[in-house]
């Protein structure tokens, strides 16, 4: 009876191991296949700014294609903060995706700056004081492991083309 | 006897010569690259491979002392439970990059510079959450201590 219950136990020791092991793999190889493929896609993304003066308003859109070259399915969160280098926030925009392997889906992001966040752009577009950060958080093997990159990114000269 | 030092072979071959070989050649040929890595990434290889040495060799022991020891003595228990411990720490050092102290509880944080000057608030930072995977690793490291102590209580009855 012993010796049974000392099997069942390595068995199980055992599986959880390999479980974790092959989760930790799955899930790095459907990642790094991801972002292998999404080097093609970035090269197509948009990214529009329009202000207008009158109403004292802008707004920043960006459209990313993003293709899940993966064999697992993949949830992705981008979000981008516009905001001031003394911390002051612009805008935030949000979007999420369920993508499937092989899928092709385009992540719509705009920021809505208002106008008191306006006045403070024209206030600092001489100083290039504008950045963002954009960021992304990609969910795999049933959300159960996750991968969080964020990037500053320096868009001053984005906001001299608005008028 | 070559039966009992199967794994104590197999242990020292796979976490001390190979890290070592691998460690004294890394360094000899890719020196400059490797410190380009670590000044951008954070991330130390040569670091990462002497610790998979320091834990082999510490399993190593272990692994002699359980393969010459009686299945009923102390000796045996004592270093069944430590080669779990030591097999639980250095799987979570992997799966985490090395990246300690966070990689214990299954989280890691990578910065990658894209010039060795830039400060790390510019830098991108990569966040990885394996938390569930060291959940996994826990239990299977329960499950392991378990069936060791319960071996070792068998071996005792039979004494």
């Amino acid at each position: 009876m012993n010796t049974k219950v000392l099997t069942f136990l390595r068995v199980v020791s055992f599986l959880f191991l390999v479980s974790a092991l092959i989760t930790v793999m799955a899930s790095l190889l459907n990642i790094s296949l991801f972002f292998l493929g999404l080097a093609n896609e970035v090269q197509n993304t948009k990214v529009s700014f329009s202000s207008n003066y009158l109403y004292r308003n802008a707004s920043l859109s960006i459209e990313m294609p993003i293709k899940n070259n993966g064999f697992l399915p993949l949830r992705l969160d981008a979000k981008i903060e516009l905001f001031l280098s003394n911390g002051s926030i612009l805008g935030i925009a949000k979007d999420t995706k369920d993508i499937a392997p092989g899928e092709l889906k385009t992540m719509s992001l705009t920021v809505q700056i208002e106008e008191s966040n306006f006045m403070k752009i024209v206030e600092n577009l001489t100083m290039k004081e504008v950045k963002a950060i954009v960021s992304f958080k990609l969910r795999t093997l049933y959300d159960l492991i996750s991968v969080n990159i964020s990037a500053p990114v320096h868009l001053s000269g984005a906001f001299s083309t608005g008028g | 006897m070559l039966k009992k030092m199967f794994f104590p072979i197999l242990n020292l071959v796979t976490l001390v010569i190979l890290p070592l070989i691998l460690n004294y050649y890394i360094t000899l040929n890719y020196k400059e690259s490797l410190e380009q890595l670590e000044t951008l990434t954070n991330i130390s290889i040569r670091s990462s491979l002497m610790f998979i040495t320091a834990i082999g060799i510490m399993i190593t022991i272990l692994s002699i002392a359980k393969s010459f020891s009686n299945k009923a003595s102390f000796i045996n228990l004592l270093s069944s439970l430590g080669m779990s411990l030591l097999w639980f720490l250095l799987l979570s050092f992997a799966i985490s990059f090395g990246q300690f102290p966070d990689g214990l509880i299954g989280m890691s944080t990578i910065y990658i510079k894209t010039s060795p000057s830039m400060p790390l608030s510019e830098a991108i930072v990569v966040k990885f959450d394996f938390r569930f995977v060291m959940i996994f690793l826990a239990l299977s490291l329960m499950f392991s201590m378990l069936s060791d102590t319960l071996s070792f209580k068998e071996g005792l009855k039979h004494k």
